[in-house]
């Protein structure tokens, strides 16, 4: 009997010095560290762009004062004598655009979820979601160049005299509103249709409509997603360039009238860097205006994100 | 004596039946899940201020059976055919308010769900949007409901908590305190002690033969100790047909068919 038991010992304890074994840890040491490789990658990029918008921005903040950066209303940095470098114009354009895009996407975008999720048909549902999904798909020069073509037109025809500038903030608006529309209603879509059943069938079962269950029950319960929809349609509507560059006329003009021409960002960055010459203030100062953007859309991203983690931290407390 | 105690008992017990009122009378019931046959031609009585029992094995249809009485069943996309009639009208078919069938009927499920909201407002949700507006009303109607639920002492000091800090249990009685809150004819309750410890289930058997006073409980369980503690009546489920229906002594101290012996004395199931 002892001795079976110690020849079982030896051969676990053989098992354990099997070479085939330590080949096998190296394997999986090796696989391990090239999976954080192409993780990092995409870490060290966001450093890298961030560290290079930095590097050239500073100088621009060396020669201009950065109040005057952040409070002037004149954009003017092409002037020979006087060149204005103010970022009011460009931040203002954005905000207003985006505002309004997201005024028109965000109720239709959050009403087409609900009726995806809650009362959509099987059929309807696997028609609409791939046609928005097509959307998303979309390139934003397509979109910029119907804003150009077609929506301003129709925007002049409805607003005949009122319009102040054929390409405008609204035009702009409208256009972004449909290009921040699949992202609103995918994520809107996904968030309410994680709504637990039991929930539903509760409030059902006490005798409320399903208008009054979506509304008082799977609504509030999918609220964080909802937000955090809202959210990453905001920075799709801040960073968009394209559509905006060619939808909205680029006058640097701090206006409040939708119907007149503005100048987001984005475009300002576009625009401006085909014209600049290398290592001036100019050159400098789009790289400052870049900067206010990349930290505005890491602010929403990470807004966005931390609503997620809550709504997650919201499940597993159930 | 020319009769024996047993057949007496059975006796008065079967003239008792004839005599208690139909809360609901299931006529002829046949249920379909697209091409799938689920229940097949139920007929069943259930007695006011009783309860009545459905056990069967799983699969057999039991929880599909009750889910028609209120008309869950439109949420699973089954189709229904024969009568269930409720207060003189046959529940099945279109022309049938189901809001107001649904306040009437109320539910309790296998798994406590409570709403991701505070105690109070659980329970004053069913008043709230049946019109209830009186601040003081809903408070007594919630005060009232959590009392009948036995679940009063234990929050009312912490009404305002989030429902999900309560134990499975005390959830548990917060739901059927919540179906009580619009005041229903019927209360049915799907395995609702399935997912609870022994202690939880003995409350809430205590609280259900507590509410027989009141209204008529219809119980799926898989618990065949359960049944015979509170149910006055039984009705034994197997692959979709009703096999037997009668008083719960009967059923489970001498039942006429074979098969629910079987399954009473744990041969399968």
């Amino acid at each position: 009997m002892g001795n079976v038991s110690q020849t079982g010992n030896n051969r676990r304890v053989s098992g354990l010095l099997n070479p085939s074994r330590s080949r096998r840890s190296w394997v999986e040491f090796l696989i391990e560290k090239a999976l954080l490789a192409a993780g990092l990658f995409a870490v060290i990029f966001v450093v890298l762009i961030f560290a290079y918008i930095i590097y050239e921005a500073v100088p621009f903040f060396l020669q201009v004062n950065p109040l005057e950066f952040f409070l002037n209303i004149v954009w003017r940095p092409d002037s020979p004598t006087n060149p204005q470098y103010g970022l009011l114009p460009s931040l203002w354009g954005s905000f207003f655009i985006t505002v309004m895009a997201l005024a028109i996407a965000v109720p239709v975008g959050v009403v087409t979820a609900m009726y995806i999720s809650q009362v959509a048909r099987k059929l309807e549902r696997s028609i609409l979601k791939p046609l928005i999904e097509i959307l998303a798909g979309i390139p934003s020069v397509v979109y910029g160049f119907f804003a150009l073509v077609v929506l301003a037109s129709v925007l002049s025809t409805l607003f005949g005299e009122a319009v102040v500038t054929r390409l405008n903030a609204l035009n702009g608006a409208i256009i972004l509103a449909v290009m921040a529309l699949p992202t609103i209603i995918s994520i809107s879509e996904d968030s309410l249709t994680a709504v637990p059943k039991e929930y539903k069938e509760a409030a059902l079962a006490l005798g409320s409509s399903e208008w009054e269950t979506l509304r008082n029950i799977t609504l509030p319960a999918a609220k964080p997603g909802v937000l955090t929809a809202i959210l990453l349609g905001f920075g799709r509507a801040i960073g968009e360039t394209m559509a905006v560059l060619m939808a909205t006329g680029n006058s640097p003009l701090l206006a409040f009238n939708p119907l007149q021409s503005i100048l987001a960002m984005t475009a300002l960055i576009a625009r401006d860097f085909g014209e600049v010459a290398i290592g001036s203030t100019w050159y400098h100062s789009i790289f400052a205006v870049a900067l206010v953007l990349l930290i505005i859309t890491l602010l929403v991203n990470w807004v966005a994100t931390s609503v997620v983690s809550k709504k997650i931290g919201w499940r597993i407390r159930r | 004596m020319l009769v024996d105690d047993d057949w007496l008992k059975e006796f008065l017990i079967q003239e008792d039946f004839k005599a208690l009122p139909s809360v609901i009378s299931v006529r002829n019931l046949n249920l379909w899940f697209g091409s799938t046959h689920v229940l097949k031609s139920i007929n069943l009585e259930i007695k006011r201020n009783r309860i009545t029992a459905i056990i069967g094995p799983s699969g057999c249809g039991k929880t599909t059976l009750i889910r028609t009485f209120n008309r869950m069943c439109d949420l699973d996309n089954a189709r229904v055919e024969g009568e269930i009639l409720f207060d003189g009208y046959n529940i099945i078919g279109d022309d049938v308010d189901v809001v107001e069938l649904r306040r009437r009927i109320g539910m309790v499920f296998q798994k406590p769900n409570p709403f991701p909201k505070s105690i109070f407002e659980n329970v004053a949700y069913g008043p709230l949007i049946h019109g209830v507006r009186s601040k003081s009303k809903l408070y007594r109607i919630v005060q009232e409901s959590l009392e009948r639920a036995a679940l009063w002492d234990e929050v009312k000091d912490r009404l305002k908590d989030n429902a999900l800090s309560l134990s499975g249990g005390q959830q548990q009685r917060l739901c059927i305190a919540r179906a009580l809150a619009v005041n229903p004819e019927v209360l049915l309750m799907d395995e609702p002690c399935s997912a609870l410890d022994p202690v939880s289930t003995a409350k809430i058997e205590d609280l259900m033969l507590d509410l027989k006073e009141s209204l008529t409980i219809v119980i799926v369980t898989h618990n065949m100790q359960q049944a015979a503690r509170v149910s006055d009546y039984t009705a034994f489920l197997y692959m979709g047909e009703l096999v037997e229906f009668g008083p719960t002594s009967i059923i489970f101290e001498r039942p006429r068919e074979e098969k629910t012996k079987a399954y009473i004395t744990g041969r399968f199931g």
